[in-house]
């Protein structure tokens, strides 16, 4: 019978270990071991863990009868979120816990992802050699592109937020604890957090602006300028009709003279204010 | 058990006695260890193949950069990045990072920790230059953004031909806008407030910011009376100027956590002030450019000043395995800074108010099942100030469109959730109503003397009232190791719906396959699909005498979007990893060109009439190949390459307007190809060399003019202290 080298060698180093506590101890195996008995196996420098999280029994359990056979019984590697929340999720943590009070409604969650797809304790979940390609791209956008890799085609297309560039991030606009209905404000507030300048308050409101900027924009990406989701004029087209008088060929009343290119290519160019103005019920200027 | 397993156990055993203290290579508790790395880096560029430096390269939109002969196009800098962190074993004490592309792209954080607090700062800068290109497809830059024949031969159209001649006030093709963020925080922990952080008692304070410069070019129409003379004035309204960007925002968050009595409760207060320190331009800015413009105080494209104040009180607790959250908020906006014609008129308060509540409940009491249920309601007030004679009135004539003066909505739902042991998977079947009901002004017309016009709700496809339902069934299964199937369908069916753009119909469905082998093996595939219908809006005509309408022109937008993807991850023994993606997006839109001999404005005392002109139909296909790996050739010497390819292409209408664009505009056919390879080689542990080399090409079949590609060189050098 051939043995797995590399494994044999590590049982027996834990082996050897228990052997020499008992020695040193002068009395049995412990029942529970410490986290220092872990670290005599699985070396520290694959063992990194933020300060708080160096016991391994706080999140691993069955320790006791993995020392005894350690090829045979294995600590739980997979970590179940309520492991976590327990900490997390009561104010327990740190400072930032408010942010993840709402993940039992999360959509995260929903789906079934658990704390530890995303969070590595030991290692990063991306790791800190990132692809030639990636490497403007912040971590936590490289970690979300995991999963998320019908978004982040959508980074590939003409216009996009700058997420592959580096200047902004998922998180800049996401909060991936959190759950769409538990969150607090509305969807245009969400975007001007960033894009103040055209918020207002206007006096003539543009109403597909007002109520929800993914009316007209697509913020991953889109084969339009300007994010948009369709193309002008199709995109004002949808709420809009055209009166001759001011945008036919002849400025004349009737439903006859031609319509130019002109007029239907950018209905933003003579219409500047689309997200509102202060002044002109046209949105003009 | 053969001699070398022997050899390697005995090995092991002597090892493990002598060396075991080796583990502990890290530094011992309560020791301070301080690493710098500083990696200079010199970086050349080339844009080529394109219409020359006086114009926005498509590929510098979002890579600009300009080198030490302050060449746009061929040149070369320096950058470079550096880390500094500071650990006692136990934990890292302060990062401090920066990363840089340029002088145009660089962020940079700050990170100290302690058990009691905790500090947080970051910046970021980065330039765009999307309005450059915005610029290349304005009026006067594309065949056929201008007609002529609006106004020549007659010379006599006063209605519409200023679409003949468009002004360029602007002397610039060049434009770009500068954003620098930055922002720190403190964080106090709960450590501070409670012995081993049993108070669980939190403070965060925190500042962001970010400063915007720039320019963009800015178009618009003047009216009718903004222009005086001869017919030929028509030609003077259409015009467009370089319009500068000077903004600056500052935003003061309070964030407050406690768990008393195990409930968590979250208090975040915020205060924000925009500030728009740009020319705020008038009419009077542009008369002196032509004789028969008619100078006035009327802003073109104001910004406002404006303050931003939120209150967020959030509650939550456990019940064993029942989870309940509360949450209420309310924001203020405040516009801060007014035109000369809004003071004149009286118009002195730019104020919406929102407020929003959410109740969840989520329970799993059951074994194998789990309840859920929310309530959340938003609501949106306009308090400017309304009416404002000479402004903003409902009772003047042409002075309004509509006003949204208030949006209540309330959104409730509930869903069970069933586990089915066998197949591993959790099923979720809900349902959720939105009722939405707005509070809208029109223009109080009248056919009697004095007559008024203005729209009218039934010249419009904006409505008060959204009443929608929505059944969804969410799927996840885990039917063997590795392998997770995510499937999620819902269907929405609304009475009313306020914007034709909202789903009066509407089917979505989201699949996502994955599997993970033990050997690292990656690969998953996902389809998503939805389906949006809505024809339950119309224009209907007005007549006289009577003042009734009439016959009706209804909107229909079906809009189909699917997506559908594959990647494939592949280690190749222990050193290669290999990564492969391709996606395809398609966005369908068909909807009705709807067009009337009037401005619904002009109603109800003038006729209306509506026509169905059109049937366009907007299809465009979109597709993304990604092949990249990553070769560890030995512990010292790493190769990395990727190639991504997408492509855009198809029609952004069909028929006669198809027909009628130009062709920059009726089509999109682009493509960008970029080849990045890599490498580091790693001469001691404190000494990296790097180099990178990235080509870009991007084509445009549909406006040739934006063609042109980009080498791009690194190389830089990693020095650890």
């Amino acid at each position: 019978m051939k043995f797995p080298t590399y494994d044999f060698s590590r049982a027996l180093q834990c082996l050897g270990l228990a052997v020499g506590l008992a020695v040193a101890s002068h009395g049995a195996i412990a029942a529970e071991p410490g986290s220092e008995t872990c670290r005599l196996c699985h070396a520290a420098t694959s063992l990194k863990a933020p300060a708080n999280h160096s016991d391994c029994l706080s999140c691993h359990s069955g320790t006791a009868e993995h020392l005894k056979d350690p090829m045979k019984a294995k600590p739980n590697k997979a970590i179940a979120s309520e492991t976590c929340l327990s900490c997390h999720a009561s104010g327990k943590g740190h400072a930032k816990d408010a942010r993840r009070m709402n993940f039992a409604f999360s959509e995260h969650k929903k789906a079934g992802v658990q704390c530890s797809d995303c969070h590595g304790i030991h290692n990063p979940k991306v790791g800190e050699q990132a692809n030639v390609a990636d490497l403007k791209m912040n971590d936590d956008t490289r970690l979300c592109a995991t999963c998320h890799q019908d978004v982040l085609a959508r980074f590939s297309m003409p216009s996009h937020h700058p997420v592959k560039e580096g200047a902004v991030s998922c998180s800049s606009c996401h909060q991936p604890h959190d759950s769409k209905q538990a969150a607090l404000g509305g969807q245009t507030e969400r975007c001007t957090t960033c894009h103040q300048a055209v918020r207002g308050p206007h006096v003539f409101e543009h109403p597909p602006a007002a109520e929800d900027c993914s009316n007209c924009h697509d913020p991953h990406g889109s084969p339009n300028r300007r994010l948009l989701t369709v193309a002008q004029p199709m995109l004002c087209m949808q709420c809009h009709s055209i009166a001759s008088n001011r945008h036919g060929q002849a400025g004349a009343a009737n439903n006859t003279q031609a319509i130019s290119g002109a007029v239907l290519r950018d209905c933003a160019s003579c219409h500047g204010a689309v997200h509102g103005s202060s002044t002109d019920q046209h949105l003009r200027h | 058990m053969n001699a070398k397993s022997r050899m390697n156990a005995v090995l092991a055993g002597v090892t493990t006695l002598v060396v075991m203290p080796a583990w502990a290579d890290e530094p011992a508790e309560g020791a301070t260890e301080i690493s710098f790395d500083l990696t200079p880096k010199l970086f050349a560029f080339d844009y080529f193949n394109d219409s020359g430096s006086g114009h926005t390269h498509f590929l510098e939109r979002y890579n600009y950069q300009r080198g030490f002969d302050g060449d746009r196009r061929s040149d070369f800098y320096l950058d470079a990045d550096l880390k500094l962190t500071i650990s006692d074993g136990e934990r890292e004490l302060f990062r401090l990072e920066r990363v840089g592309y340029g002088s145009y792209n660089h962020h940079g954080s700050l990170k100290g920790s302690t058990e009691n607090i905790g500090v947080d700062g970051y910046y970021s800068f980065f330039r765009s230059a999307t309005g450059g290109l915005g610029y290349l497809y304005g009026p006067n830059q594309v065949p056929g953004g201008t007609d002529p024949s609006y106004f020549l031969p007659a010379g006599t159209n006063t209605n519409s031909g200023y679409v003949a001649q468009f002004n360029d006030d602007s002397l610039e093709s060049l434009y770009k806008i500068d954003r620098n963020t930055f922002g720190i925080g403190l964080a106090l922990k709960p450590q501070l407030f409670g012995a081993a952080g049993a108070s669980s008692t939190s403070v965060l304070l925190n500042y962001d910011a970010y400063k915007r410069d720039g320019n963009r070019f800015a178009s618009y129409v003047l009216g009718g009376s903004d222009v005086a003379g001869a017919a030929a004035r028509v030609l003077e309204r259409w015009r467009g100027f370089d319009m500068p960007v000077d903004e600056s925002m500052n935003r003061y968050t309070l964030n407050l956590t406690a768990a008393p009595g195990g409930f968590q409760i979250s208090y975040e207060g915020v205060l924000e002030k925009f500030d728009n320190d740009a020319t705020n331009y008038t009419v009077a800015n542009f008369a002196p450019l032509s004789p028969f413009l008619v100078s006035s105080n009327k802003p073109i494209h104001f910004v406002p000043d404006s303050t931003l104040m939120s209150n967020n009180f959030r509650l939550a607790r456990n019940f064993g395995s029942t989870a309940i959250s509360a949450g209420y908020g309310l924001s203020v906006l405040d516009q801060d800074s007014f035109t000369d014609r809004q003071q004149t008129f009286g118009y002195s308060d730019g104020e919406i108010k929102t407020t929003s509540a959410h109740f969840n409940i989520n329970s799993s009491a059951l074994k194998l099942v789990g309840v859920e249920a929310f309530y959340k309601y938003y609501n949106r007030d306009n308090d400017s100030t309304f009416p404002v004679a000479g402004l903003v009135s409902d009772t003047q004539d042409q002075s309004l469109g509509v006003r949204i003066d208030k949006i209540e909505s309330e959104s409730y739902g509930v869903a069970a959730s069933f586990r089915i042991a066998a197949l591993k998977s959790n099923i979720t079947a809900g349902w959720k109503r939105e009722d939405e009901q707005r509070d809208l002004t029109w223009t109080a017309v009248s056919t009697a003397a004095p007559l008024l016009n203005g729209i009218q709700p039934q010249r419009s496809l904006y409505g008060e009232n959204t009443l929608l339902d929505e059944y969804y069934v969410n799927l996840v299964a885990r039917p063997m190791p590795g392998l997770v199937l995510r499937l999620t369908t819902s269907y929405v069916d609304a009475d009313e719906t306020a914007l034709v753009t909202d789903p009066q119909n509407a089917l979505h469905v989201k699949a996502k396959l994955s599997y993970a082998a033990d050997n690292g093996m990656l690969t998953s595939g996902y389809y998503n699909y939805k389906k949006l219908d809505n024809d339950a809006s119309a224009l209907t005509n007005a007549l006289l005498p009577a003042g009734t309408d009439g016959a009706a022109s209804a909107q229909d937008v079906s809009r189909t979007q699917q997506a559908a993807g594959l990647t494939f991850s592949m280690p190749v023994g222990e050193r290669i990893t290999t990564t492969a993606n391709l996606s395809w997006m398609q966005d369908d839109l068909k909807t009705y060109f709807l067009r009337s001999d009037r401005r619904r404005f002009e109603a109800p005392n003038n006729a209306i009439t509506f026509l169905i002109q059109d049937r366009p139909d907007y299809l465009i296909d979109s597709y993304v190949f990604m092949l990249g790996g990553d070769w560890q050739v030995s512990d010292a010497l790493r190769w990395s390459g990727s190639y991504t390819y997408s492509e855009s292409s198809g029609d952004t209408a069909s028929g006669t307007t198809l027909t009628a664009l130009p062709a920059v505009n009726g089509r999109i056919d682009n493509r960008i190809s970029t080849l990045t390879v890599g490498t580091e080689y790693a001469i001691s542990e404190k000494v990296k060399f790097m180099g990178s080399y990235s080509y870009d090409y991007y084509s445009d079949h549909a406006y040739p003019q934006l063609n042109g590609g980009l080498h791009a060189f690194m190389i830089g050098a990693t020095i650890g202290f």
